[in-house]
C-alpha cells in the first residue's frame, strides 16, 4: 500500500502533465474553450431559476439572489459528477495506454479529479464575484468567514477522489456501469440542498413530528434524527458550508467540520483500498 | 517440457563444464537481470459479454466464475548481463503476455518474476496520444508516462522532433496525423530512453522505407546501449542475426530454452521453412 503511495509521488509529473493536457484538449479545439464547463452549470442555473421563481414563484427572501444561491450547489455537484462521470468510463477509454506502457493507473482518475477541480475553483471566484456585484445575504460586509472556503475545497477533492477511484474500477468491470451512473448522479442532486437550503429540509421533516408523536415506537426527536442523517451526505455539508462563507458571510457548525473531515478520511482511506484491490486484475477485463 | 528448459537455463553455453571446475577456472558470472521462476498469467476464456450489474448482484462477485485460459504457465527463464534474449512461437503461444509481465504491466499469476534493473518497453507506439493535441504536448505528455525527466525531455525534444521528421505537423493536432506519422513520433520518443533492460515486441518496422532504415540504426543503437535485451517475434531470421539465446513458447508453455542457433535450428524445422513470411511478420 505504501510502495504505491510513494510511487504515485514519484510519478507527480505524470500526474501534473495530463492534468495540464487534459485542461489544454478541452480548450483547444473549440471557440469557446473552457467557458464549455461553464455552459453546463449556467444553463441548469437559468432553468432551475425559471422554474422555481419564474414559474412556481417560489423565490424564498432568504435565498435571493436565487441564481448565486443556486450556481453554488451547482459547480460544487459538477465537480463531483464530472469527475465521477469520467472516472467511471476512463480505464477502459484508456486500455491501449495501460496495455503498452507501465504507470500506476490510478493518475488516469486522479487527473480528472483535479483538472475539473480547477475548473470548479474558477466556477468559486465566478460565484464570490456575483455575489459582491449583486449583493449575497452577507449585510454584515463580514468576510472573515470566506477563510472557510479552502478548507472546504481541500476536503471536497479529497471526498471526490474518494468516490472516482473506486468508481474507475467498478466502472471498468462492470459495464452498465456508465450507463446508470449518469441516473445515480442526478438522484444525488436532487437529494441534495441545490434548488433548496437545509433549512427547507429541517422544516419539512418538522412536519413530520405530529404525526409521529402519535405512534409510540417512534422516537420523539425523529425530524432532528432525521436531519442528521441528511446532512450525513457529504455535499450537504459542502454546499451548506459553500454558501455560509460565500452567499450569507457565516460559519459552518463546528460538528460539520468534524463529520466532513472523517467522511473524507474514512472515503478516501476505502477508495484508495478498493482501488489497489482491483488494479491490476482491471487489466485482463479491459 | 519443464525440465529441458529448467536443465539448460543454467547454462547457456553448448558444453559444460563441471560445476567445481566453472567455479575455479571462470570469471565471475555475468550479472542476472531477469529470473522468472514457474510463471504463470492467466485470463477468463468465453466471456460471451462482459459482467452485467445484475449478473454480479446476483453473483456476489463483480467478477463473476469463469473457465481460465493460462496464458502461460511454468515458464522459468534466467537472463543475464549481455544476452539478447529471443522469444519465438506461434500465435497464441504467450509471447506478449510474457513482454507484458516482464513490462510489470501484468502481474503474475503465478509463480515470480525478479527484474534487477530500469525496463523499458516497446510494446505498442503511441498508444497515449491524444488526439486533439498538438504534436509537441503529445510528446510531453508521452514522455511523462514513459516517466523520461522533464529536464532531459527539454534537452532532447529538437532532436527528438527531428527524429520524426515531422516538421511543420508538430504543431498540428495528431488527429490530422497519419497513422505512419503517429507510429514515427511514438518511436522517436520511446527511443530517448537509455534502459538497462529492454523488452521489444515487434516494432521494428516503423514509416516508409527511409525511415525504417533510420529506425533499425537507432534500434540497434539502443539495443548496444542496454545491458540485456529480450525481443518478442515471428521472424527466425531476424531473431538469428541478433540473438545470444532463445526462448521458444508453445501454448503457454517452455517448448524449448538455449543458445539461439540450437533453439532457432529446431524452430524452424517444426515449422517447415527458414523463416515465416515476411508479410505475416508485418501483420
Amino acid at each position: 500500500m505504501i510502495s504505491n503511495l510513494s510511487n504515485l509521488v514519484a510519478r507527480r509529473d505524470l500526474l501534473r502533465e495530463l492534468v495540464r493536457s487534459e485542461l489544454r484538449s478541452s480548450t483547444a479545439e473549440t471557440r469557446l474553450g473552457w467557458l464549455w464547463w461553464f455552459l453546463d452549470p449556467l444553463l441548469l442555473m437559468l432553468i432551475y431559476w425559471a422554474i422555481v421563481v419564474g414559474v412556481l414563484g417560489r423565490g424564498k427572501e432568504q435565498y435571493a439572489p436565487y441564481p448565486v444561491f443556486l450556481l453554488c450547489a451547482i459547480i460544487t455537484w459538477k465537480h463531483f459528477a464530472s469527475a465521477a462521470g469520467t472516472s467511471t468510463r476512463i480505464l477502459r477509454a484508456k486500455e491501449p495506454l495501460i496495455k503498452a506502457i507501465p504507470f500506476p493507473t490510478m493518475v488516469l482518475p486522479l487527473s480528472q479529479v483535479l483538472s475539473n477541480f480547477l475548473f470548479f475553483s474558477f466556477g468559486i471566484a465566478v460565484v464570490f464575484v456575483a455575489s459582491m456585484l449583486v449583493g449575497g445575504q452577507n449585510h454584515s460586509g463580514d468576510y472573515v468567514p470566506l477563510v472557510q472556503v479552502p478548507a472546504l475545497m481541500a476536503l471536497q477533492i479529497v471526498i471526490v477522489a474518494g468516490f472516482a477511484l473506486p468508481l474507475s474500477c467498478f466502472g471498468a468491470l462492470l459495464t452498465d456501469l456508465s450507463g446508470l451512473i449518469v441516473h445515480l448522479l442526478r438522484i444525488g442532486f436532487y437529494m441534495s440542498p441545490g434548488l433548496f437550503g437545509i433549512d427547507m429540509v429541517r422544516d419539512a421533516l418538522k412536519r413530520l413530528d405530529p404525526k409521529a408523536a402519535e405512534i409510540a415506537w417512534l422516537p420523539e426527536n425523529l425530524s432532528a434524527i432525521l436531519f442528521s442523517i441528511y446532512m450525513l451526505n457529504p455535499f450537504a455539508i459542502l454546499i451548506t458550508g459553500y454558501r455560509n462563507a460565500i452567499f450569507y458571510g457565516q460559519y459552518l457548525e463546528w460538528r460539520y467540520w468534524l463529520i466532513l473531515l472523517i467522511e473524507a478520511v474514512i472515503l478516501s482511506c476505502i477508495g484508495y483500498r478498493i482501488f489497489q484491490h482491483y488494479d491490476r486484475r482491471v487489466i485482463k477485463f479491459i | 517440457m519443464t525440465a529441458e528448459s529448467s536443465n539448460s537455463s543454467d547454462a547457456p553455453v553448448a558444453t559444460r563444464p563441471g560445476p567445481t571446475d566453472a567455479a575455479a577456472a571462470a570469471p565471475p558470472p555475468p550479472r542476472r537481470l531477469v529470473q522468472v521462476r514457474d510463471l504463470g498469467v492467466w485470463f477468463r476464456l468465453h466471456r460471451k459479454k462482459r459482467t452485467s450489474l445484475k449478473s454480479a448482484l446476483l453473483s456476489g462477485h463483480l467478477a463473476a466464475k469463469h473457465e481460465l485460459l493460462w496464458a502461460l504457465r511454468h515458464v522459468s527463464l534466467e537472463c543475464h548481463e549481455g544476452q539478447v534474449v529471443g522469444v519465438i512461437g506461434p500465435n497464441g503461444a504467450g509471447k506478449s503476455t510474457l513482454c507484458l509481465t516482464l513490462a510489470r504491466i501484468l502481474t503474475p499469476d503465478e509463480g515470480e518474476v525478479r527484474i534487477e534493473g530500469q525496463v523499458s518497453s516497446l510494446l505498442t507506439l503511441g498508444a497515449g496520444f491524444n488526439r486533439e493535441l498538438s504534436g509537441r504536448a503529445n510528446i510531453q505528455l508521452y514522455a511523462a508516462f514513459l516517466g523520461i525527466p522533464r529536464r532531459r525531455l527539454d534537452e532532447k525534444m529538437e532532436e527528438i522532433i527531428d527524429f520524426s521528421e515531422l516538421g511543420g505537423f508538430i504543431d498540428e493536432p495528431v488527429r490530422s496525423y497519419s497513422t505512419g506519422m503517429r507510429a514515427r513520433l511514438g518511436f522517436s520518443v520511446v527511443t530517448t530512453l537509455d534502459p538497462e533492460i529492454l523488452v521489444l515486441d515487434e516494432v521494428l518496422s516503423v514509416g516508409d522505407r527511409a525511415f525504417r532504415a533510420k529506425s533499425e540504426e537507432r534500434m540497434r543503437q539502443m539495443m548496444r546501449q542496454s545491458k540485456l535485451i529480450i525481443i518478442v517475434s515471428h521472424s527466425s531470421s531476424l531473431l538469428r542475426e541478433i540473438c545470444t539465446h532463445c526462448l521458444w513458447l508453445e501454448q503457454g508453455r517452455t517448448r524449448r530454452w538455449g543458445a539461439a542457433g540450437e533453439i532457432l535450428d529446431a524452430y524452424d524445422e517444426k515449422m517447415g521453412g527458414t523463416d515465416a513470411d515476411p508479410a505475416e511478420t508485418d501483420a
